[in-house]
């Protein structure tokens, strides 16, 4: 009677065939490794990768339009700043061209013709105005300045 | 994780696809074999990848801090759009809505979690690791180590509506 003493070999974990590549504490072979480096995305994933995809470039296509307001906010905001109402009134416009439903940009418009005594055209804007949408800093400032016009 | 927690996770639900999609995709640049991946469930964790440990602390650094850029930019570049004419300008479009949702949930699951900032750790404290690499890296682990806790005080929501917010703030001083 032999008393054999055998050895198990060391196989991948993957495919259970070959033998693993030395220098990794994870027994993998190398091929079984390289395909694991390469694991592909499961199908639903590329699918939800896709539909991002999609509402990436509804949003790309969305970007020159809110670049265009935010610069013309930010011109505006600048030109209110040193009392340049006029300049003011034309970014305002530009706004509310892009984003007609901006109620607090009705407003800041609103203001800025009041500034320069065209009251026709602040009376237009504020009788369009939802004021339970406006910021209470706007909706003082415009008592305040129709106040000072009674 | 609390139930408040739990149903926040599954809300943002695309954050955590996202950050596993990073963890994958940042394995393949470190030729790193993966050996597992849940992109989401319905447990803690809500997902997970499994990969063999990385030879070399580039490696683990990369797969660890993957997620935590890309889904900073992602996040905050899917959002950037939409966040103007809802925040700024009153709209409220379907479309900018939902990529409002999107980008601040995939923003808020940029950290790594606790589970990858402890197996970054111990990576970079191995003996044989250079100590200028361990001088260098050992804060940025730790602020991620702190980062990964803070959520527990809701720290990645802020950071999610911070990163969506921030940007279009800083270009146009909104």
């Amino acid at each position: 009677m032999s008393n054999e003493n055998t050895t198990v070999q060391p196989v991948c974990d993957s495919c259970k065939v070959n033998p693993p590549e030395s220098g990794y504490a994870f027994p993998l072979c190398p091929k079984c490794r390289q395909t694991l480096m390469n694991r592909p995305y499961p199908n639903w994933i590329k699918v939800v990768m896709l539909m991002v995809g999609v509402l990436i470039i509804i949003s790309v296509f969305n970007f020159p339009t809110a670049l265009q307001a935010g610069n013309a906010l930010s011109t505006a905001k600048k030109a209110e700043a040193i009392s340049d109402y006029q300049s003011a009134i034309l970014e305002y416009q530009k706004i509310l061209a892009l984003y007609p439903e901006s109620q607090e940009h009705k407003a800041r418009l609103a203001i800025c013709y009041l500034k320069t005594n065209d009251l026709r055209k602040a009376s237009n804007i504020i009788n369009s105005i939802d004021e339970k949408k406006l910021s209470q800093k706007a909706v003082v400032e415009l008592n305040d300045l129709m106040s000072k016009l009674k | 994780m609390s139930i408040i927690g739990w149903f926040v996770t599954v809300v943002t639900f695309p954050g955590v696809v996202v950050h596993e999609i990073a963890h994958q995709f940042f394995c393949k640049i470190a030729k790193v074999a993966v050996l597992d991946v849940k992109y989401f469930q319905f447990k803690n964790p809500a997902g997970y990848v499994v990969h063999e440990n990385p030879q070399k602390p580039y490696q683990h650094l990369m797969i660890g801090l993957g997620p935590l850029l890309f889904n900073t930019i992602v996040g905050a570049l899917i959002a950037f759009p939409a966040v103007v004419p809802v925040v700024t300008f009153d709209t409220k479009s379907p479309v900018d809505i939902v990529l409002i949702w999107l980008g601040i949930s995939i923003a808020m699951h940029s950290f790594p979690s606790t589970g990858d900032a402890k197996s970054l750790w111990k990576s970079i404290m191995k003996p044989e690791v250079n100590i200028v690499y361990k001088i260098i890296i050992v804060p940025i682990v730790g602020l991620l180590y702190l980062g990964a806790l803070g959520s527990i005080f809701w720290l990645d929501a802020i950071y999610g509506f911070g990163a969506v917010i921030l940007l279009p703030t800083v270009l146009f001083g909104l």
